[in-house]
């Protein structure tokens, strides 16, 4: 399934419950105040939902936005 | 106890044109609260606005929770007048049918009614969008969740569901400081129990409930009491409990 960088965001945005604005590619993941535990498995859930299979490592891995972001979008 | 005032709260009562959820939403508005009145009936929901203090500070909503579509759209109309302080999830169906004779459709309209269309507000009310933090959801499940009651399958089936979802709903919500717990009534003097007391029996309800109820048939109002104390500062250190207020029943 296509993703934009735009809708990459937008579901990034869904899982933290934040605005797609409050993300910069720079953000690092850990300074947003939705991105625990709990919110990792919504991603996950969210993400193979939009057809991107994310694997724990994989999310292990990210440290910014741009990680998320390079790792939906097309 | 100044605890248990609700001013300045904004309450969506799901449930509220009869029974237990009218009742909340009287005694919520007079402890100070502006509430959102949803259910299918829009003249009842008006009915129970006109016995309410303040009634021109709330808002009816009319919308069928048997219906996953009506959800999203309540919600956005209650959160106009601003963000959710709480909860109470009183709408319910409770069908009596043998196991033997269940249809598809009794199933899926008694778990949508009444665990469907609850976590789906649940999942709402849970972004900042909708829910502020410190608030307070209260679920009205049912001792049917804890006790078996013949030809209830589905009804008690759908509030243990409402249970064990309540004590996961109050982890994750933890975090923003949002309580969530379940009020389990026993039987209780609403429309939906008097429907139940013509399918047995007048007589023979009256006869049997001290048996099975030692301080008699509970009044919508007391549930109201605990689901207004659940909602207040009294109860800021309480969630993810199964609250009986049952007359004795589980006992």
């Amino acid at each position: 399934m296509i993703m934009t960088k735009e809708e990459a965001l937008e579901l990034f945005a869904e899982v933290v419950d934040c605005e797609v604005t409050e993300l910069k590619d720079e953000t690092v993941l850990d300074d947003l105040e939705g991105w625990d535990s709990v919110s990792k498995l919504g991603f996950i859930a969210m993400s193979r939902r939009a057809g991107k299979k994310i694997s724990s490592d994989q999310l292990r891995g990210f440290t910014t936005v741009a990680d998320v972001v390079a790792a939906l979008a097309d | 106890m100044q605890n248990l005032a609700l001013n300045n709260r904004r309450l969506l009562i799901a449930g509220a044109s009869s029974g237990i959820g009218r009742a909340c939403a009287i005694l919520a508005a007079k402890q100070g609260a502006t509430c959102v009145l949803t259910a299918r009936r829009l003249e009842a929901l008006e009915e129970t606005r006109a016995m309410m203090e303040r009634p021109e500070t709330h808002l009816c909503v009319p919308a069928d929770l048997s219906d996953a579509e009506s959800i999203h759209p309540l919600m956005e109309t209650a959160v106009q007048g601003g963000l959710l302080d709480g909860i109470v999830y009183a709408t319910g169906v409770s069908p009596l049918i043998p196991v033997s004779a269940l249809t598809p459709e009794d199933i899926e309209l008694t778990f949508q009614t009444n665990l469907f269309s609850f976590m789906e507000i649940v999942q709402l009310y849970s972004k900042r969008k909708f829910g502020k933090p410190g608030g307070s959801l209260v679920a009205i499940s049912s001792t049917a969740s804890e006790r078996s009651w013949t030809t209830g399958s589905l009804y008690c089936g759908s509030k243990g569901g409402m249970d064990a979802a309540i004590r996961v709903i109050a982890l994750e919500l933890a975090a923003k400081k949002i309580r969530a717990n379940a009020i389990l009534p026993g039987f209780t003097d609403t429309p939906m129990v008097e429907k139940t007391r013509c399918a047995i029996g007048e007589d023979k309800f009256t006869k049997q409930l001290p048996r099975i109820q030692p301080l008699g048939i509970v009044r919508p109002e007391f549930i109201a009491e605990t689901a207004c104390f659940l909602l207040s500062d009294a109860a800021a250190q309480i969630s993810g409990v199964t609250f009986p207020v049952d007359g004795g029943v589980l006992s």
